[in-house]
């Protein structure tokens, strides 16, 4: 699942280390959001959504993501 | 992560000890004018066991819980995040797995040799194969939760 946790990361100046403290997981689960081989739970996305004071449409890129699920499914 | 990797080499150790400790000859040690049976793996699975608890223990305060966390399974998740609860699920499930399947076998295996030394095919000890059996079908599935974690986790 494609995300912009990264790009949001990267302009807060904010280290992966950083962002799993705040919202309280291990960094071993950002490296895996951000590269799209997990997907975050509501509450984990609402945490991080709320820190970059954003929408969890916004950051997990939703739309894009649901347009590519509706392709596969389409193939 | 390194806690994993620690718990796959320790089981796999006391594991291969309790065999050898079950399956192995006593020695007789007279030399100081009174008998004493001792067998070397019985003596070094024993001093594993301690070895290991001891670890545990420090591992268990180092996450800063308590001596009565080590036989709690749920207090060892309580550190884990979403991801790693859910890793920890399908390594269990993989775990299970394999543990149906060794019982499985390991049902099949009496008979299996009581045939073959029938037939004099073979000529196994009927309680070292038992026994050796069910060290492989424990380390199979202690071996698998931790791969299971480790790849799971490293993704």
């Amino acid at each position: 699942m494609k995300t912009l946790i990264k790009t949001y990361r990267l302009s807060n100046k904010m280290t992966q280390q950083e962002l799993a403290d705040l919202v309280g997981v291990s960094s071993r689960t950002i490296i895996s959001i951000e590269k799209g081989q997990y997907k975050p739970s509501l509450m984990l996305a609402y945490k991080i959504s709320l820190l970059f004071n954003t929408t969890i449409e916004e950051i997990c890129c939703l739309k894009e993501n649901l347009e590519l699920e509706e392709k596969e499914q389409q193939k | 992560m390194k806690t994993t990797i620690y718990e796959m080499i320790a089981n796999t150790t006391m594991f291969i000890l309790l065999g050898l400790a079950i399956t192995s000859v006593t020695v007789e040690f007279n030399d100081f004018g009174f008998n004493i049976n001792y067998n070397m793996y019985t003596l070094l699975f024993l001093a594993c066991l301690l070895i290991n608890l001891i670890v545990s223990i420090v591992i268990v305060r180092k996450q800063g819980g308590k001596f009565s966390d080590l036989f709690s399974q749920n207090q060892i998740h309580k550190d884990y995040d979403e991801r790693e609860i859910e890793i920890s699920n399908k390594a269990n499930k993989n775990a299970y797995s394999i543990a149906i399947i060794s019982i499985v076998c390991l049902i099949f295996i009496p008979p299996l040799v009581t045939f073959l030394n029938a037939a004099a095919i073979t000529n196994f000890n009927m309680m070292h194969t038992a026994v050796w059996s069910a060290i492989v079908a424990a380390i199979s599935v202690s071996t698998t939760y931790s791969l299971t974690w480790i790849l799971s986790y490293n993704k």
